[in-house]
């Protein structure tokens, strides 16, 4: 009898044990864009604790007992811990987990600074992070908007066709690379990509890495990259509209974004409209009055805007990207897009069209040595249309960019060893070549880096790469040599970087003589690529106060200097052109010292006469040819500074000293400031559990131009005001002011802030997949 | 005695119509002399500035009446060689009528017509040209004439400011 129970009891047992193994919580671990988090630790309490941790792609499952409610606490440096409970009820339970990044924390990953996934407290190289709760917190419009309020030195500026100019510490546009997703974009406004390609509305964060980067990522990384990285969700399905108004333009920007996740496909779509009208921003004396001011032989007070009306524009933005986990070690994406930009001038239109598409694939061995390969494909056009809507072809553009890339990373213990190969076919037809003739060159690259970590304190990164240009027949040798050592209470950087620009085809090829009226800029096919010398030295200190007082909170004050010298700079230098020349076609370059060219001075001007070897005199004309000049030496300091109190403020604060010299470009588009800084508070409360509210009070304020001049925009500051809230499950209004102290520039210059003053915009978003939550 | 009346009132209708029309043909004759006054051909200096620099060209405006209350300009052709700008036109200008202006110490009045834009091409060497013209004012009084105007020209990506001061010819 006795041995009979024995084994009931046994048999009972072995059968709860079998049933207990029976049901698993199962699931990935991500972070909120998407990217896997190996080493996630989990944690189950329930009658008896489990600890496991998400394997190499960030999936992890645990077999549980009985069934019952289990408290399960996931944990990942660098994101914010999660604890819930999941309920098993006979059956097997699938439980994705998003980790928010903990934006306080430095434990965040950054992929840009060495082409791996570092965490930000142990990259060598300095770099800005700004999160998606950065993004939301100051309501970016754009990218430009959002730039400009995070980073102080940056300042975007306008052309005299409305086209966006950039300044980044006394780098010019061309200069500084963007990327979308490590992808470059093909076409160029006026010295960069169109910014208006660059939809924030589905980008999880961004990365930037001031100083040369070339020796990763090639040519343009001469003042720094700017990398936008996109969000994914890993939720099996999410569902977001949003819309907002703002008054400054009557703009509108509406939105939708849709992922899907099942089994092995993740699919990601993202759809953005915007509207905005043109705004006048300087009325000034109207044309009538100024006609009959004349008339009476008045004075005039001039308006001295150059640009007095902004033009009306429409956007449409349109992206789709597909992820097929084959396996857990290889993963594929397919991605693709539309964009389409219509900037309504006065009488007539022009058209911006581009085309992206792009295949990645990605292998992961066992033992965590990675290769990937990719493909992409991006085509920009513009083309002009007349009030009917006809196309002039008067103003055709096209420049298709295919790219391959590839890269393995190679473990060898604690360091780690990339190398990397890319190579690019870059094709050019603009109305600016003479007859719109074709042009194209291929750039082929390979590269190295070594990531040695000799002890838990020092990591030193050694990059070299070699770049060559077919069209030029440019070669080009960048190297990067950058080292962090962490002492107890200071982080210390050390970062030499070389970066280079190639000449681009426009600057080779470009004929353009505007139509006959007496201007021309000339492309050269001799130049030399632009070189830098990137050096600078960071210190940064991170602390907390656990005093139980009103201080309690964390901080991190970073502190750099660094030094560019910047050689043989790509810009246009006056030369002298002779018409009807029989040298070339539509004439030939001649310098100012040739002995044919001789000048005549009147009262009014000095013309210019070419005479030939065979006494013909010609009209010489003076003409813009690209050419390599001297360099500038910039010097700067950037200061940055944090405070997050536990009881829901942030402080942040930036400033930025920079010094220009030598062959300094004395440019109306863009003027370097000595002094800029950029500011915020922002505070956080949760009223009930359907209601919380968070309040920005943001602002940026830029020196007078280093260069002394008067007649372009002096010293200013703006700022901003925005309360966020988020109401019940998946609803965020949003109410902000612009301009909140309504500064208002007495012209506008090319590179005045374009404000009419004082503005505001609300804005509504819907998380539809939360309104089913549970 | 119906059909007297009918008569009556038909002679009165006639009569109201003539003296409608006639009504309507006085202040048409108002219109048409600012057009008229307007109209012609003035030479004198035409100053363009583009981005800040400023260039100096002599030039005939030609004013031509459209109809009451239009007028069309042809603007002049302005530099040689390299620098060419060919003659324009621009049509089927506003008039906006009189105004009362002091010049010295006289009160004159003066005419005035204004576009906000005007989109045109021209071939110039087998090869069609667009252009725009916006913000354009015509003021004219006497024989003094004050054209104001904003032009854009081909590929030339800078707009150019305008300005003309001319007697009529």
């Amino acid at each position: 009898m006795k041995s009979r129970l024995i084994i009931l009891i046994l048999s009972v047992s072995m059968a709860s044990t079998v049933l207990a193994a029976s049901h698993v919580i199962k699931g990935k671990i991500t972070s909120t864009s998407g990217e896997p988090l190996p080493g996630s630790n989990i944690t189950v309490r329930g009658t008896k604790n489990f600890v496991t941790t998400a394997d190499a792609n960030g999936n992890y499952k645990i077999e549980v007992g009985s069934n019952k409610s289990y408290k399960i606490t996931v944990s990942y440096v660098g994101y914010v811990t999660q604890t819930f409970n999941v309920l098993v009820n006979n059956g097997d339970v699938d439980k994705n987990v998003k980790m928010v990044e903990d934006e306080h924390s430095l434990d965040q990953v950054v992929i840009t600074a060495t082409h791996t996934a570092k965490a930000l407290k142990d990259v060598p190289v300095v770099t800005r992070l700004i999160t998606l709760s950065d993004i939301q917190k100051v309501d970016a419009t754009n990218i430009q908007d959002m730039l400009t309020q995070e980073l102080p030195g940056l300042e975007f500026g306008l052309a005299m066709s409305q086209e966006t100019s950039l300044n980044m510490s006394g780098f010019g546009g061309n200069a500084v690379l963007f990327l979308v997703d490590g992808e470059r974009m093909a076409g160029e406004t006026m010295d960069n990509v169109d910014y208006n390609r660059m939809n924030l509305d589905n980008v999880g964060r961004i990365e930037i890495v001031k100083g040369a980067s070339s020796a990763l990522y090639g040519s343009n990384a001469v003042g720094g990259v700017i990398n936008i990285i996109s969000r994914e969700n890993t939720e099996p399905w999410t569902a977001n509209v949003n819309s907002r108004y703002s008054s400054m333009g009557n703009e509108w920007r509406n939105g939708a974004n849709f992922s899907l996740n099942k089994g092995k496909w993740n699919s990601q779509t993202n759809f953005q409209h915007t509207d905005i009208e043109p705004i006048t921003l300087s009325a000034g004396i109207s044309s009538s009055e100024k006609a009959l001011a004349i008339l009476q032989g008045k004075t005039i007070d001039e308006d001295k805007s150059d640009i007095k009306r902004l033009y009306g524009q429409e956007t449409f933005n349109v992206k789709e990207r597909l992820t097929f986990n084959a396996s857990d070690r290889l993963k594929f994406v397919a991605r693709g897009g539309y964009f389409f930009r219509d900037s309504q001038r006065d009488t007539y239109s022009y058209h911006f069209n581009a085309y992206s598409a792009g295949l990645k694939g990605r292998y992961t061995a066992a033992n965590g040595n990675n290769l990937e390969v990719s493909y992409a494909f991006d085509q920009y056009d513009k083309a002009n249309f007349d009030t009917s809507g006809k196309r002039t072809h008067d103003h055709d553009y096209s420049n298709i960019q295919h790219v391959g890339h590839a890269i393995y990373n190679h473990l060898l213990g604690k360091n780690t060893l990339t190398v990397g190969a890319d190579f690019m076919h870059d094709y050019l037809t603009t109305y600016q070549f003479l007859n719109n003739a074709e042009n194209s060159q291929n750039n082929a690259d390979g590269y190295a880096q070594f990531d040695y970590n000799p002890t838990q304190k020092l990591n030193i990164v050694g990059s070299l790469r070699y770049d060559y240009f077919s069209a030029s027949d440019n070669q080009s040798v960048t190297a990067r040599l950058a080292a962090v050592y962490k002492l107890k209470l200071l982080t210390l950087r050390a970062n030499y970087a070389s970066g280079f620009r190639a000449p681009s085809l426009k600057e080779m090829y470009m004929h353009y003589d505007m139509d006959n009226m007496g201007y021309m800029i000339i492309g050269n096919p001799d130049l030399s690529p632009e070189k830098s010398n990137n050096y600078n030295i960071a210190v940064e200190h991170n602390g907390s106060v656990k005093n139980g007082c009103i201080l309690d909170g964390n901080y991190n004050i970073t502190l750099m200097g660094y030094c560019n010298v910047f050689d043989k700079r790509i810009t246009t230098v006056e030369r002298y052109w002779v018409v009807d020349a029989s040298k070339a076609e539509g004439g030939f370059q001649i310098t100012a010292d040739d002995k044919h060219l001789t000048s005549h001075e009147t009262a009014d001007d000095i013309t210019y006469k070419y005479t030939a070897d065979d006494g013909t005199v010609k009209e010489a004309l003076s003409s813009a040819l690209y050419w390599n000049e001297d360099g500038v030496k910039v010097y700067g300091l950037e200061l940055s500074a944090k405070y997050n109190f536990d009881f829901g403020l942030g402080l942040k604060y930036n400033y930025s000293y920079m010094h220009e010299s030598g062959n300094v470009v004395d440019s109306q588009f863009t003027q370097p400031r000595s002094h800029s800084m950029t500011w915020s508070a922002d505070y956080e409360h949760r009223f009930s559990k359907n209601y919380k509210a968070s309040i920005t009070l943001s602002g940026r304020a830029l020196g007078a131009p280093q260069s002394g001049r008067k007649d372009v925009e002096q010293g200013y500051s703006i700022w901003k005001c925005m309360i966020q809230q988020h109401i019940m499950k998946g609803i965020k209004l949003n109410f902000a002011v612009d301009n909140l102290f309504n500064y208002v520039p007495k012209a506008y210059h090319y590179n005045s802030p374009l404000t009419t003053g004082r503005n505001w915009s609300v804005g509504l978003s819907l998380n539809i997949d939360r309104f089913f939550e549970k | 005695m119906r059909l007297k009346s009918f008569i009556t009132m038909m002679f009165a209708s006639v009569a109201l119509l003539v003296g409608t029309t006639s009504c309507g043909d006085d202040d048409d004759d108002k219109v048409v002399s600012v057009a008229e006054a307007m109209a012609g051909e003035y030479n004198g200096d035409l100053g363009i500035s583009v981005m800040g620099t400023e260039m100096k060209y002599e030039g005939t405006f030609k004013i031509t009446k459209v109809d009451g209350t239009h007028i069309d300009i042809t603007l002049p052709a302005a530099g040689e060689g390299a620098m060419a700008l060919p003659s324009l036109d621009v049509k089927n200008i506003q008039t906006s009528g009189e105004a009362e202006i002091t010049v010295g110490d006289q009160k004159v009045k003066a005419y005035t017509a204004t576009l906000d834009n005007y989109s045109g091409s021209i071939t110039v060497d087998g090869e069609e040209k667009a252009y725009t013209v916006t913000n354009l004012s015509v003021a004219v009084t006497g024989n003094a004439c004050v054209i104001t105007y904003t032009l854009k020209y081909g590929r030339m990506p800078m707009p150019m400011e305008a300005t003309f001061q001319g007697t009529k010819k």
